[in-house]
C-alpha cells in the first residue's frame, strides 16, 4: 500500500481523529488520537499518539492486531479512514510531546472557528500522558458523511 | 446497564444533543473494526439509546454480523465524556423513537434543502451494557464552568401570568408584538427571540419584531419548510435544537459529498435568521383555531441551551400570543373608522434634498435613496400612501381606508392588513426613513415625512 502524499498531509495535518479497536474482550472499543505521522508513505507505516490511559486497554493489538483511524476535517467534515495492523507501542518523545501541541493548536483552533467552542474546554479533553501506536495502513476509505461514505479510496500501487 | 454501574443515562442529556459530535466503533464478524462520527445518538430510555441510520454504512453492516459496538459522547457544558458499551436490539421504522430521530435528521437536511434526498431510513436501538466516565481534565488556566443561564421552572406560572398581563394591557399589535420579545427577554431571560407571522398565502414568515439584535431584521423572511424556523412553521411542531453548527456542516457536508461523486446537488443554502452563530434554536408554532398565525423563536449562542421546559413555556406563550393577535386582526377588519376629513399636518418637515423612493410593481419592493427598504404587501401600502401624500397632501389615513385600495392586492379572507402595517412602521424605524408612520388612534394613523420625496415606478426590473 502506497498512501497518496494528499492522504498522509491530510492525517498527519490538523485533522480530528479518532480510532476503533478490537478490545481483548472482542468487543469493539472507541478513543481519540492526538496526533498521526505517516512514517513512510511507500510501506503505509504510521504511528498515532493516544491517551496513555488506554495503553492497557489496547496493549494485546502489539503484533498483529487491526486498527482503524478516521481523520476529519473540522470544518469541512471531509473524513479518510485509514484501517492497517498494529506493530507496537513506544513511549512518547519529547518531539512527540511537540507533535501533540502543533497538533491541539490546529485541531482546537479549527472547532474554536468552526464550532465556537473555547479552548478550555477543548483543553480539557486533552490526556494528560501519551503513547505512540505504530501501525501499517492497509487500505484507506472516504470516510466523509454521504451516501459514498465508506467507499474505498483509491491509493497509487507500489 | 451493569448493577454496579453509577453513571445513569438521564444524567447525560446534553450529550444527546449533538452539540459535540458521538464517536462509534465497530467491527466486523472477521474482526475488522471501523470508526466514524454519529449525525445523531439520542437517549430512549435508562437502558437504551438509539442512532439514527439514513445511509447503509458499513457500520450499519458490521452490526448485522457483531452487534457490539462502542460509542463516545460528550457533555458540551463539562466536556466530560462518557464510554457507552452497547449491543445492538433492534431496528424501528415507525413509532415515537423513530420519528424524534427523522425529526432531527430532517432539521439537518432542512439547512441545505435536501428533505428530499436526505431522510432517516430506520432508528437502531441499542442496550447500554455499561458507561465509563471519562471526566474533563480541569487544569489550572481553566476559568471554570460556562453554563447557559437556565430559567427557574418553578417560577413559571408567575412569570407567565406577568407575560400575559403585560401582552393582555397592550392596546395595538404593534405595542403586543413588541410586549411580547421584550418580555420573553424581561422575565425570561430569552435575550435573543423573534416573532415571525405568516403571510397572506401560507408560503413565508415574515419578522414582525425581534429582540436582542443588532438591527432588529423586521420584514426578513423564511421560506416555510426551509430550515428549523420554516419547519416547525410547516409541520405546526416546535423544533428544538442543540446543535445548529453541527447540523449545518454535516448536512453541507453530505452534500458536498453528493456533488463530488458526480452527483446533482440537491437544495442550496439557506440563510438562518437572527445569530449566525447560534448554536441552539428553539421554534415554536404559534396557532389560533386551527391555524398557524406565526413562530416564535429564541436562539443562543451556547449549545444545547434549551430543554424540554422552554419548549413547554413558549409554547404557552406562542399559544396566547396567536389568539391575541388573532384578535387584533379580528377588531381591525370590522373597524368602521371613517377616513379623516381633513389631512394632517406634516411633522418635523424640514429643508433638504428630496429623497430618491423607487417602486417596483411586480412585487412591491420599494428603495429609499437607493438602499432596499421593503417589498410585497407593506411596500403596495407605503407607496399608496406616499401617492396620496403626493397628490393631495395627504397625511392622515384610517386602516379600513388603505385596505381598501386594490393596487394592494390583499386576499379577500385573512388579509393580514395590520400586521403589514406594523411591519412597515417598525421597518421604517429601523432605516431611519425619511417617511415613518404613527398611530393616532384606534385604526388611525399619519404619515410623518421629512423633506421632500421623489417618487418612482420602475416597471422594467433593472435590479441586479
Amino acid at each position: 500500500m502506497v498512501l497518496e502524499a494528499e492522504t498522509a498531509r491530510f492525517l498527519g495535518d490538523k485533522a480530528a481523529l479518532i480510532i476503533g479497536v478490537v478490545g481483548a474482550d472482542g468487543r469493539p472499543f472507541a478513543t481519540r488520537g492526538w496526533g498521526l505521522t505517516v512514517l513512510d508513505r511507500a510501506t503505509g507505516e504510521s504511528r498515532v499518539l493516544i491517551d496513555v490511559d488506554d495503553e492497557e486497554r489496547l496493549a494485546h493489538l502489539e503484533g498483529g492486531g487491526r486498527i482503524a483511524v478516521t481523520g476529519s476535517d473540522v470544518p469541512t467534515l471531509r473524513s479518510c479512514q485509514v484501517k492497517g495492523t498494529v506493530d507496537g507501542f513506544d513511549e512518547v518523545t519529547a518531539a512527540d510531546l511537540a507533535h501533540v501541541e502543533h497538533y491541539c493548536d490546529g485541531y482546537f483552533g479549527d472547532i474554536e472557528a468552526a464550532d465556537h467552542f473555547p479552548r478550555h474546554l477543548l483543553e480539557r479533553h486533552r490526556p494528560d500522558g501519551f503513547v505512540a501506536c505504530r501501525f501499517v495502513v492497509e487500505d484507506v476509505f472516504d470516510q466523509t458523511p454521504g451516501p459514498h461514505a465508506g467507499a474505498p479510496m483509491v491509493e497509487p500501487a507500489p | 446497564m451493569s448493577p454496579d454501574d453509577d453513571v445513569a443515562l438521564g444524567a447525560m442529556r446534553l450529550c444527546f444533543e449533538g452539540a459535540v459530535p458521538a464517536v462509534i466503533a465497530t467491527a466486523s464478524a472477521a474482526g475488522v473494526p471501523n470508526t466514524t462520527y454519529l449525525s445523531r445518538v439520542r437517549m430512549v430510555d435508562d437502558d437504551h439509546i438509539a442512532v439514527s441510520n439514513q445511509f447503509f454504512s458499513k457500520t450499519s453492516r458490521n452490526l448485522a454480523e457483531n452487534p457490539f459496538a462502542s460509542i463516545v459522547v460528550t457533555d458540551p457544558v463539562t466536556f466530560d465524556q462518557y464510554r457507552m458499551a452497547i449491543r445492538y436490539e433492534r431496528t424501528e421504522r415507525r413509532g415515537p423513537v423513530f420519528d424524534r430521530l427523522r425529526e432531527d435528521v430532517a432539521a439537518a437536511a432542512a439547512m441545505h434543502g435536501m428533505e428530499d434526498v436526505f431522510r432517516l431510513r430506520a432508528a437502531d436501538v441499542y442496550r447500554v451494557l455499561s458507561v465509563d466516565l471519562v471526566p474533563a481534565r480541569i487544569r489550572d488556566t481553566d476559568p471554570g464552568q460556562v453554563v447557559a443561564e437556565r430559567v427557574d421552572a418553578s417560577r413559571d406560572a408567575e412569570l407567565l401570568a406577568e407575560l400575559t398581563r403585560r401582552v393582555g394591557r397592550s392596546a395595538d399589535l404593534d405595542t403586543l408584538v413588541g410586549t411580547a420579545v421584550d418580555g420573553l427577554a424581561d422575565l425570561f431571560g430569552y435575550g435573543n427571540a423573534i416573532l415571525l407571522l405568516a403571510d397572506e398565502q401560507g408560503q413565508r414568515l415574515y419578522t414582525i419584531a425581534s429582540h436582542g439584535y443588532d438591527v432588529q431584521g423586521v420584514g426578513s423572511e423564511v421560506v416555510i419548510g426551509e430550515g428549523v424556523v420554516g419547519m416547525a412553521a410547516a409541520r405546526c411542531q416546535s423544533m428544538r435544537v442543540g446543535n445548529l453548527m453541527q447540523m449545518v456542516k454535516y448536512s453541507g457536508s453530505v452534500r458536498r459529498s453528493i456533488e463530488d461523486h458526480g452527483g446533482m446537488a440537491p437544495g442550496r443554502d439557506i440563510a438562518l435568521p437572527g445569530l449566525s452563530d447560534a448554536q441552539s434554536q428553539l421554534a415554536v408554532p404559534a396557532q389560533a383555531l386551527g391555524e398557524l398565525v406565526g413562530v416564535l423563536v429564541v436562539e443562543s449562542r451556547a449549545p444545547a441551551a434549551y430543554e424540554v421546559a422552554d419548549q413547554h413555556r413558549l409554547e404557552i406563550v406562542a399559544s396566547m400570543l396567536a389568539g391575541a393577535i388573532e384578535i387584533e386582526r379580528s377588531r381591525a377588519r370590522h373597524d368602521t373608522t371613517s377616513a379623516p376629513t381633513s389631512s394632517g399636518a406634516m411633522a418635523g418637515r424640514a429643508a433638504r434634498r428630496a429623497a430618491q423612493v423607487r417602486y417596483f410593481p411586480v412585487d412591491g419592493s420599494t428603495f429609499v435613496d437607493g438602499d432596499y427598504l421593503i417589498k410585497g404587501v407593506a411596500g403596495r401600502i407605503l407607496w399608496s400612501l406616499l401617492n396620496a401624500y403626493d397628490a393631495e397632501g395627504r397625511t392622515a389615513f384610517t386602516n379600513r381606508e388603505v385596505r381598501l385600495d386594490p393596487s394592494l392586492e390583499l386576499p379577500e379572507f385573512r388579509d393580514n392588513f395590520e400586521s403589514r402595517l406594523i411591519l412597515l412602521k417598525r421597518r421604517l424605524d429601523e432605516r431611519a426613513a425619511p417617511v415613518r408612520i404613527e398611530k393616532t388612534g384606534r385604526g388611525r394613523f399619519r404619515l410623518l415625512v421629512d423633506g421632500a420625496l421623489d417618487l418612482q415606478v420602475v416597471d422594467r426590473d433593472t435590479r441586479a
